[in-house]
């Protein structure tokens, strides 16, 4: 992972990578400008940043040892962060009255500087919450800052209501990202590292905004008396408030939404009943801007990255992972020649696989083994030749990978791009379905349709190629996963237990109370199977699609998940008192209760929560 | 008394058993068939450890029992050593339609002896006895290599249901304490030849209940 700082020195070197690897300027620098305002401002925003920078590095050495290449620079006191950031957004919202402004937004203003205020005179408060809580409080403000900066650049008769109201969870994550990414081209000019813009007031607000929305459901009422727990809830299009069902992967989702009705906000909706439904579910925007996205000439990977990042129907998560993977170059004139070419290569080591059977003897049984019990709440799978595709793809990798060959588990990290790449052969053959993939995926017409998609050599070829290609490149993330020690897999858990300790130290003593637990028992199966064989599929495939959009950090993303998650049911894990029940929670049932449905934020709360965690604790992998 | 953990805030005395063996052997296949008496062909292949718990009543008492099953694959045996280490009984399943993982038992069984010594329950276990026409391991031979290696020895299949919970009888049976150990397993070698049947066995009730 090269994305972490080791000191000052390295920080530069990392600014040079991250302008290198950026050749696209993105629309977040404009929001950023924009938000700023005239160029006497950037001025008043680079000193803020510059103080909460220096504030952020100070936050590393005060809180973390120096294990693991974790940041450090010099110790100073929570009390100065907070103030630094509580002053970072008054310089940010205060004078910057463009030309533009209207009533409204000057209002909004108004509150904003009045609550600040109230914060920072509310320090030992604000200390109380855990460091990653503080650091959740303040993306929610981000987004809700975004969306005061929305409400100015778009439609100038917006009053604050609306432009709370406007919070969704899609939007929510994607600001959260975009804010991020803005963060980093600020460092970028700042020439500083660490984190900035602080939040609590405006978390309180989007709570309100959310529960407001919500209007008599169920999550409203969750949210009371959750301030000593993760703020996760709310959801922004559930009106009624249906019984709860266990998540069951075999259940098909009869009530969830129809494509058409995908993305707009229906008041009638009732809670779905599996949880593809909430992951599948894409804003008809966020939808219209991946296809802009993925239409121009020269593809932005940092844009598609961004987009990845919210999430994505399963037709476009095809495209957006075959960029992220590098498998389609990114200008389009390329990308015919581009894939055939790596067709014919996988196509050669295909062929030398077949001369050389003996060789891979042992894998091969192996994966004959593995194959007909991979995932048995998938249908398709059982398929001939879909079996016959897998076992191809897996073997060529061995093949090529004598050191590591075929590792139980490999199976598994197939089926997300089988279902991905084949939503797409599936809609190429005309069999498109009316229901969403995710869960038409686990009927057994899937399985039919599959077979279908499948019958010419070609398709199966392209699709072959495509899955080889793009495991390779998810497996060259992880490659010291499945080596003879597993080292890989080792580090990251031994991060992740670090992670949690400074991320809640509460959760983590109380897992450390028990004797017997050790965090390898639970975390090191999510890590293995990049969380396919312990969370519900719809569940691992947005962690997948937050993992790819994560660029060079992807490698240690896994770990940031795994405590994002561990964090995120820490009530839950905190009302467990025998070891049994704690391991046997997070071996099956965190990954499958039915909180993730009851929560319909949930999802974006862990993933937000990640990705602080990836930022606020860096680590050096080896 | 290595096996009884002390921190228990339960009075039951809580023992650890581990699972070791070539993959598909039928390790998962044999707890799943103790813990709920149910036998699917597909079992997914364990990644890892996976860790479940059963309470058995006895005649004379109850005791916890924590099983570890871990997964087959070479690649994973970085892992095993410290659930070995940790444990009091050590269960080494072969298939008996498979000569090469009945080979590799040595390998387990020395496993254990290196961490453990004699400090262990260690259990040697012939499963799919319900394949008749491809057996590649007889009775016999089993039988000899759990006296080479003086540990207890019994046949299984756990998709006909056999002599599942007679293994686990045999296994409670010797758990009270290490001292007495070597008697119990004289006599449960004995057994085993006219232990046909799992429905006969003197030192433990028929009722094994799920407790959790």
């Amino acid at each position: 992972m090269k994305s972490s700082l080791e000191g000052r020195s390295s920080a530069q070197e990392t600014r040079q990578q991250r302008r290198s690897s950026r050749t696209c300027t993105t629309d977040v620098t404009d929001d950023l400008a924009a938000e700023v305002g005239s160029d006497g401002h950037r001025g008043a925003l680079s000193d803020g940043s510059r103080k909460s920078v220096t504030a952020g590095a100070l936050k590393a050495d005060k809180v973390m040892p120096r294990h693991l290449g974790f940041v450090a620079s010099q110790p100073e006191s929570w009390d100065v962060l907070l103030a630094t950031e509580t002053r970072d957004i008054l310089d940010l919202v205060s004078p910057s009255a463009t030309d533009k402004e209207t009533h409204a937004t000057a209002q909004i203003r108004r509150d904003q500087k009045k609550k600040m205020k109230m914060i920072d005179g509310d320090n030992d408060d604000v200390l109380n919450f855990p460091p990653e809580q503080k650091g959740e409080r303040r993306e929610k403000t981000r987004a809700d800052e975004k969306d005061l900066g929305d409400a100015v650049g778009t439609d100038t008769s917006t009053t604050c209501r609306e432009a709370e109201e406007k919070i969704d969870i899609i939007s929510m994550s994607e600001l959260v990202y975009s804010r991020n990414k803005s963060e980093d081209h600020r460092k970028d000019d700042m020439g500083a590292s660490g984190t900035a813009i602080p939040a609590t007031t405006l978390w309180k607000r989007f709570k309100r905004a959310v529960s407001k929305q919500v209007g008599n459901s169920i999550t409203a009422r969750m949210m009371v008396g959750k301030n000593d727990g993760p703020p996760g809830a709310g959801a922004s299009d559930t009106t009624a408030v249906q019984p709860m069902k266990e998540i069951d992967n075999n259940v098909h989702d009869e009530n969830g939404p129809s494509p058409t009705s995908r993305g707009q906000v229906d008041p009638s909706r009732t809670m779905p009943d599996s949880i593809w439904a909430l992951t599948e579910r894409v804003e008809a925007t966020h939808r219209k801007k991946l296809e802009t996205a993925l239409c121009r000439p020269f593809v932005s990977l940092d844009e598609l990255q961004g987009l990845l990042w919210a999430g994505a129907s399963f037709e476009q998560r095809a495209s957006l992972w075959k960029f992220a993977l590098q498998y389609v170059p990114c200008k389009a004139s390329r990308r015919a020649s581009v894939t055939q070419r790596k067709q014919q290569e996988y196509c050669a080591i295909r062929a030398e696989t077949q001369t050389e059977l003996l060789l891979l003897d042992k894998a091969l049984k192996q994966i004959r083994k593995d194959l007909p019990r991979c995932l048995p709440n998938l249908p398709f799978l059982r398929g001939e030749r879909v079996q016959a595709l897998q076992t191809n793809v897996l073997l060529a990798w061995a093949k090529r990978h004598p050191l590591i060959s075929y590792v139980q588990g490999m199976n598994d990290l197939l089926v997300p791009f089988l279902m991905a790449f084949g939503a797409e052969c599936l809609s190429d053959a005309d069999t498109r379905v009316d229901t969403q993939m995710g869960a038409f995926f686990e009927t057994s017409d899937s399985s039919v349709a599959f077979e279908q998609s499948l019958e010419s050599a070609s398709a199966r070829d392209r699709l072959e190629s495509e899955c080889y290609h793009c495991m390779g490149s998810l497996l060259d993330l992880f490659h010291n996963h499945y080596t003879t020690d597993q080292e890989g897999i080792q580090v990251q858990v031994l991060g992740l237990e670090q992670v949690l300790q400074f991320g809640d130290l509460e959760l983590s003593t109380h897992l450390h109370s028990f004797d017997d637990l050790r965090t390898i028992q639970y975390a090191w199966r999510w890590i293995h199977g990049l969380f396919l064989r312990d969370f519900a599929l719809p569940i691992a495939i947005r962690f997948w699609d937050a993992l790819l959009s994560q660029d060079r950090a992807a490698a240690s993303f896994p770990l940031y998940l795994g405590a994002a998650v561990l964090h995120n049911f820490r009530g839950e894990i905190l009302a467990l008192s025998s070891f049994e029940r704690v391991l046997a929670f997070l071996q099956t049932g965190i990954g499958h209760h039915r909180k993730w449905l009851q929560v319909p934020t949930l999802l974006e709360e862990v993933l937000a929560c990640a990705y602080l965690f990836s930022r606020q604790f860096p680590l050096d992998l080896p | 008394m290595a096996g009884v953990s002390s921190s228990a805030p339960t009075p039951l005395a809580k023992y650890k058993l581990v699972f070791l063996g070539d993959q598909s052997v039928g390790k998962t296949s044999i707890i799943t068939r103790f813990m709920y008496d149910k036998f699917d062909n597909n079992y997914q292949a364990t990644i890892g450890i996976d860790f479940l718990s059963k309470t058995m009543y006895l005649e004379d008492r109850t005791v916890r029992l924590q099983l570890w099953d871990t997964a087959g694959q070479e690649r994973f045996r970085s892992l095993i050593p410290s659930y070995i280490r940790d444990s009091s009984v050590a269960v080494v399943v072969y298939d008996v339609v498979n000569r090469a993982s009945f080979i590799n038992t040595t390998k387990w069984i020395e496993e254990v002896r290196n961490e453990r010594g004699n400090d262990v329950i260690l259990v040697l276990v012939g499963n799919k006895t319900d394949q008749t026409e491809k057996r590649q391991v007889s009775v016999e031979e089993g039988d000899a290599k759990a006296k080479e290696h003086d540990i207890m020895f019994i046949e299984t299949s756990a998709k006909a249901g056999f002599n599942v919970k007679a293994l686990f009888r045999k296994i409670a049976a010797a758990l009270p304490g290490m001292e007495n150990s070597a008697m119990a397993r004289d006599t449960d070698l004995i057994d085993v030849k006219l232990n046909a049947s799992a429905s006969t066995n003197p030192t433990a009730s028929q009722e094994s209940s799920c407790g959790c």
